[in-house]
């Protein structure tokens, strides 16, 4: 059977290649040619650092390998800056190339050459950097080193898109070029003005927060010189990473993706002002932040201070600020225009949950001392409540399973197992002494709370995310509208390996078990994947419960 | 079968991009000064957040479109 929705908009396969295929292929082509050329350079500066060879040079080479890593920085902005304009500017230009342009097969050929032509570059590099020599032979050497650099990169580009393809896109943008290569320039001195801004930073944020924690204590320690700061019975010490900077520049980052993608909703130019707003913003969050890990440890929780607080409270407080700021200046009218309510929201059903849940792993993990989270029950809290309220929209969905699920579920708690013992983790033996250590009715009740949490609210609220949304999301923009059987490998393999990479260390065996979930509800039925990973949650449960296992939890 | 090349438009315009930018950024701003980065925060409390803005947006976006 099939879910309802599925039926909506029935469909034989993916409707490809259309126009609209063709930008994101070639896009991804154009990443596909960085990463290419990136691991390439990478690999050949390893074994020449590996093999001692990049003290004694001179001449011309040396420069060149000082300036390797700016290089390499430039083009992931130069990437970056590409991409994004690319994505904006010359869509309309690209959309109207032929079709069948996004779906040219690489050039497999010109891929070997591309690979010979940097097993060349590697061999040459090892003369260049390993000779002596400074005379005419040395300079020729350098000079086909060069050459052969410049082949290697054109063989590369040949190999991932058509010449045809290449003279299109420059000619359809141009420009953009020229703005990823300017952001590539500005790249170095600006990160070089960045490196500067530590030392001052970090002074500023010392005063703020002396300032702040003197409106709480009579008595504030602060030593400039070491830049200790603190109560007399708990200091700390702010160092240069502690400034905010790198929350600054994820907030300007942040604000200029919020901008884009909901530009239709700014009045320009000054809906630009928030950004400098936010990072405003978010520098002063940080102060409190500090402050407030000072008071913690003074309180008398120092364990929490330096542990989960720590760890946690600079992301949830870059969280809070980026998504709070951004999304109460659409209500602000000088900013925003007036937007039309909302009818629905079908992603929000999907996602919320598992937000949810992340958002109070967050705050559960930030409040520990990093053994063990006694306020893990808010995942499962937030997770029933936000299943609760959506529950009218999941009636689309299909429930039922099969006896498959059980068996699947049950294998890949093999599976997760096995891993263990080939690739086993470090045991949290903290987590022990510190459940231990609870009075019996609230161990308990964390304990049946925590079972409880695994074997319902988590498996629906990362099935309905990582299955009922992101698999078909990738598919198409209308996920709701694509049936379960329709999702190709490529869905397959982008919602699993994100559903491996939340799982932390554990990413492989999760990984492989979301594939494992995902050729469960290509038969049509989300029921089955749930009941799959509710399975090996509970055979989880029963080993951490039976044998003390803490470490699978 | 779906390929890379074929992925949906709006994915790769206006998430992967993105997730990318984000992601570049962090790593570009904590490479700056490898040996100032904060050691207690580990690449899964990153990807955690990194998850929860994203997967904002997507929900922001959402709701947007009806």
């Amino acid at each position: 059977m099939t879910n309802t929705a599925a039926t909506a908009r029935p469909r034989s396969g993916p409707a490809i290649p259309s126009s609209q295929g063709l930008l994101p292929g070639v896009l991804l082509r154009i990443l596909l040619f960085a990463l290419l050329i990136a691991a390439g350079l990478l690999g050949i500066r390893l074994w020449l650092e590996t093999a001692g060879m990049m003290d004694a040079r001179s001449g011309l080479p040396r420069p060149l390998y000082g300036w390797g890593i700016w290089v390499l920085r430039s083009g992931v902005v130069f990437s970056v800056v590409l991409l994004a304009l690319t994505s904006i500017r010359a869509r309309r230009a690209l959309e109207r190339l032929p079709a069948d342009f996004g779906s040219t097969p690489i050039a497999w050929r010109y891929l070997a050459a591309h690979v010979a032509a940097m097993g060349a570059v590697a061999a040459l590099s090892f003369h260049v950097y390993g000779s002596r020599s400074t005379g005419l032979d040395f300079a020729l050497l350098v000079g086909v080193w060069l050459m052969v650099c410049a082949a290697a990169v054109a063989l590369a580009a040949r190999a991932i898109l058509p010449t045809g393809l290449w003279s299109i896109l420059l000619h359809a943008s141009k420009s953009i070029w020229g703005y990823a290569a300017l952001g590539g320039l500005a790249a170095t001195p600006l990160a070089l003005v960045c490196l500067s801004l530590w030392n001052p930073l970090t002074r500023l944020t010392f005063h703020a927060v002396r300032a702040l924690l003197q409106l709480f204590f009579p008595r504030v320690i602060a030593i400039p010189g070491e830049m200790l700061l603190g109560t007399p019975t708990f200091q700390v010490t702010i160092y240069p990473q502690c400034s905010g900077l790198e929350g600054m520049a994820l907030m300007l980052l942040f604000g200029i993706i919020w901008l884009g993608f909901f530009r239709s909703d700014y009045r320009f130019p000054q809906a630009f002002l928030l950004i400098p707003c936010g990072i405003v913003l978010v520098w002063l969050v940080n102060v409190v932040r500090i402050a407030a890990l000072i008071l913690i440890g003074t309180a008398g929780a120092p364990q929490v201070a330096v542990g989960g607080f720590h760890s946690e409270a600079g992301w949830i407080a870059f969280t809070a600020v980026a998504l709070g700021f951004f999304t109460s200046s659409r209500r602000l009218p000088w900013f925003a225009v007036r937007a039309a309510p909302a009818e629905s929201n079908p992603v929000a059903a999907y996602l919320v949950p598992f937000l949810l849940i992340l958002a109070a792993g967050m705050i559960a993990r930030a409040a520990s001392s990093g053994s063990w989270e006694w306020l893990y029950p808010l995942r499962f809290v937030c997770a029933a409540a936000a299943l609760w309220t959506y529950r009218r929209q999941y009636r689309q969905l299909d429930w039922r399973c099969g006896w498959a699920a059980p068996v699947v579920g049950g294998l890949v708690f093999l599976m997760w197992i096995g891993l263990d013992v080939l690739m086993p983790h470090p045991a949290g033996s903290g987590f022990a002494s510190a459940l231990a250590a609870e009075p019996p009715w609230p161990r308990a009740a964390w304990l049946v709370i925590r079972t409880l949490a695994a074997v319902t609210t988590v498996p629906i609220a990362e099935e309905l995310a990582f299955r009922g949304f992101l698999l078909r999301r990738v598919v198409s923009a209308d996920f709701e509208s694509v049936r379960f059987r329709d999702c190709g490998y490529t869905a397959l393999l982008i919602s699993s390996l994100l559903f491996g990479i939340l799982h932390g260390d554990r990413w492989v065996a999760a990984t492989l078990a979301g594939i494992a979930y995902v050729s469960l509800v290509r038969r049509g039925r989300i029921g089955d994947a749930v009941v799959a990973h509710a399975t090996t949650n509970a055979l989880l449960a029963t080993c951490v419960l039976a044998l003390g296992r803490w470490d699978l939890w | 079968m779906v390929m890379p090349w074929h992925l949906e438009e709006v994915l790769v315009n206006r998430i992967v991009v993105v997730v990318f930018c984000v992601i570049a950024a962090a790593q570009l701003a904590l490479a700056q000064r490898a040996d100032r980065a904060v050691p207690e925060i580990n690449a899964s409390s990153s990807a955690t957040a990194i998850s929860l803005i994203s997967g904002a947006l997507l929900v922001f976006r959402g709701r947007r479109k009806k």
